[in-house]
């Protein structure tokens, strides 16, 4: 019966005007990052497009799928109770099943979208996230950035990142960003006029790294924008953006499909769609590191940014893994509940 | 689907009570009250009564689609609420609650598949009965493209698919045409040579008092009175009417039986030509049709 109802899930999650929508919008996107962006140096370039395709179609992508998901239960409790209610199968197999449907839509669709990121000459290897370490400070703004901390690298790491923020109260400010290995030191130095990412290569060796970040001209107020810095390594390939992206996306649409689906058992679709949406604004605009890496939702916005800096993603976490399948589980029940209960809502 | 090997009814309901909240306060309010039903093997009962009188509500639960409020509902000795006895209810509903994205073929083998039946016998089953309900033609159309009678008649392919032991069918002749009504009178045959029970659902007395075993009018949520359609018409002091079918009468024929009638103190009270006259109507009108 699963695979049987999840086909059905699956094709009422994607209508043919979704993929008429998906497909347009991926054509115009392609179309005009060809015309845009010009003076920029290509692998930044590169880089901005892969973001806006990614960032665009996902976003799309799931507004209009877990709409589509809330709708599935709705469909179930106004029309599919009558035709199956009363078969064996119980309502778990049936919001599983549903579940399953629009996830396999959801991957792939992300799929397809890895394809038209990818559908152009493979670029330079990029540099690829191996883990985000939280700072001890707050990320509050002070008019002279300072930051002296110790870290651990995760191995294979030759890199750090940390993003910064910046109030203009001047036109710039010189920054300076230092990593300290035993006696070998690393540093960099560079003028912010807006918010940015700064770089700076680890020494070699192991063991820990101190970092210090402090301002060394300028009247501009510079912050750190996220407290936590970024690790990175070399990627084996370009073309690993794409396929850590559409991962994080998978796992994300994952969860919120679900959420959705378990909303849309007891809330009219557009309520159920928005309110699961909703869950994933602190991910989105909160500067946290908490919800980048515990909610399922959180890597898939960390992977945007990631994207757009020219990096490949972090693979997810196992944290992001646990309370994805968490999420799924507990709205799946809710959902189990929601179908069985159908006429008190109706 | 195996026959169960008990000697106990083939639908036995006791004190079924049913309710849904209404209102802002979500009170409840009571739809069926106190429902006591029995049903033998192969017994062919008829549920009758007015719009909103709980019959689709009744038919809803008998066939484990909503969970009642108290009471007990057994389909040969087991609970409804269990995965044998709803395996051996056959239901179909009032409205025609199939997807209208899938073939008629994909609705039936997605039947099948909830019904838990192997996939093979399930394709099989589907074209016999798509078949025998008159839409292999139809088989792999959508059901958008469907008319109102050929959903019906899917409806009943997709309740039988299983080979149910009993079979509920709320209005099942709703929109059906001549050549439907056919279909729908072979399959409840067929279903009642196999020893299948019956509950057919209608606000058409017509409809059943010819075919059904036993009758039961239900008014405002209660079976208000149940047994074989003559006795029950004549204790309810209905007896006086007589429906004479006459082949080739004209207008004189007609005259003289007024005539006649009124000698023996009867009055007629109206002359219609009835569906049956239809029926063989179109019947002959399509096998003239035919080459």
């Amino acid at each position: 019966m699963i695979a049987a109802f999840a086909r059905l899930a699956a094709r009422r999650c994607a209508p043919p005007r979704t993929l008429a929508i998906l497909a347009l919008s991926a054509l115009a996107l392609v179309w005009s990052n060809r015309e845009s962006a010009l003076g920029l140096d290509p692998a930044a370039r590169d880089a901005l497009a892969r973001r806006e395709l990614w960032a665009v179609l996902s976003a799309l992508g799931a507004a209009l799928l877990t709409h589509a998901a809330a709708s599935l239960a709705s469909d179930w409790r106004r029309r599919d109770v009558d035709a199956f209610g009363g078969a064996p199968q119980s309502r778990a197999t049936v919001a599983l099943a549903s579940w399953l449907g629009a996830w396999c839509v959801a991957c792939a669709l992300g799929a397809a979208m890895a394809l038209v990121c990818e559908a152009r000459p493979e670029g330079p290897t990029l540099a690829r996230e191996l883990g985000r370490a939280p700072l001890e400070t707050n990320a509050s703004a002070w008019d002279e950035v300072r930051l002296q901390t110790r870290l651990a690298p995760p191995e294979r790491a030759h890199s750090v990142e940390l993003r910064l923020g910046m109030i203009p109260l001047d036109v710039s400010a010189d920054v300076e960003l230092c990593a300290r290995r035993g006696e070998a030191v690393r540093c960099v130095e560079r003028r912010v006029s807006a918010s940015t990412a700064l770089r700076v290569e680890l020494p070699a060796g192991a063991g820990d790294i101190e970092l210090t970040l402090r301002r060394r001209a300028g009247g501009a107020v510079v912050f750190l924008a996220r407290d936590e810095a970024i690790w990175l390594g070399a990627a084996r390939s370009a073309r690993w953006v794409s396929a850590l992206t559409w991962l994080h996306l998978s796992l994300a649409l994952g969860a919120l499909l679900a959420l959705a689906f378990a909303l849309g058992a007891r809330l009219p679709p557009v309520l159920a769609a928005a309110s699961s949406l909703a869950l994933t604004l602190p991910a989105w605009l909160g500067e946290h590191a908490l919800w980048s890496a515990a909610s399922p939702w959180g890597g898939w916005f960390n992977a945007l940014d990631a994207v757009g800096r020219g990096s490949a993603p972090a693979a997810p976490g196992a944290a992001q893994y646990a309370t994805a399948l968490g999420v799924v589980a507990v709205s799946l029940a809710l959902a189990a509940r929601g179908l069985q209960t159908w006429r008190t809502s109706r | 689907m195996a026959r169960p090997q008990t000697h106990a009814p083939a639908l036995e309901v006791r004190g079924l009570i049913q309710a849904f909240p209404r209102g802002f306060w979500l009170r409840e309010e009571r739809v069926l009250h106190s429902v006591d039903l029995t049903l033998a093997p192969g017994e062919f009962l008829g549920l009758v009564g007015p719009n909103g009188s709980g019959k689709s509500t009744l038919l809803r639960v008998l066939a484990g689609v909503d969970a009642p409020r108290a009471g007990s509902v057994l389909v040969h000795g087991d609970d409804i609420s269990t995965a044998a006895a709803r395996a051996r209810i056959g239901f179909l509903a009032d409205d025609s609650p199939y997807p209208p994205e899938l073939s008629a073929r994909a609705t039936l083998e997605l039947c099948g598949a909830f019904q838990r039946m192997p996939r093979e016998l399930c394709a099989e089953r589907a074209r016999v009965w798509l078949e025998r309900v008159g839409l292999a033609h139809a088989a792999q159309l959508e059901l958008a493209k469907f008319s109102r009678g050929m959903l019906r008649r899917l409806g009943l392919a997709a309740a039988l698919l299983h080979d149910p032991q009993v079979l509920l069918l709320d209005e099942p002749t709703a929109g059906l045409d001549a050549q439907g009504f056919d279909v729908f009178r072979d399959v409840l045959d067929g279903a009642r040579e196999r020893g299948a029970a019956l509950i057919v659902s209608s606000h058409l007395l017509t409809d059943l008092e010819r075919r059904c075993d036993r009758l039961a009018v239900m008014l405002d949520g209660r079976i208000v009175a149940q047994g074989a359609p003559l006795e029950l018409l004549a204790e309810l002091g209905s007896a006086a009417r007589v429906d004479l079918v006459l082949e080739g009468a004209g207008e004189p024929a007609l005259a003289e039986l007024r005539a006649r009638a009124a000698e023996l103190g009867a009055v007629v009270r109206g002359v219609e030509l009835s569906q049956s006259n239809l029926l063989e109507l179109y019947r002959r009108l399509r096998a003239r049709a035919k080459p």
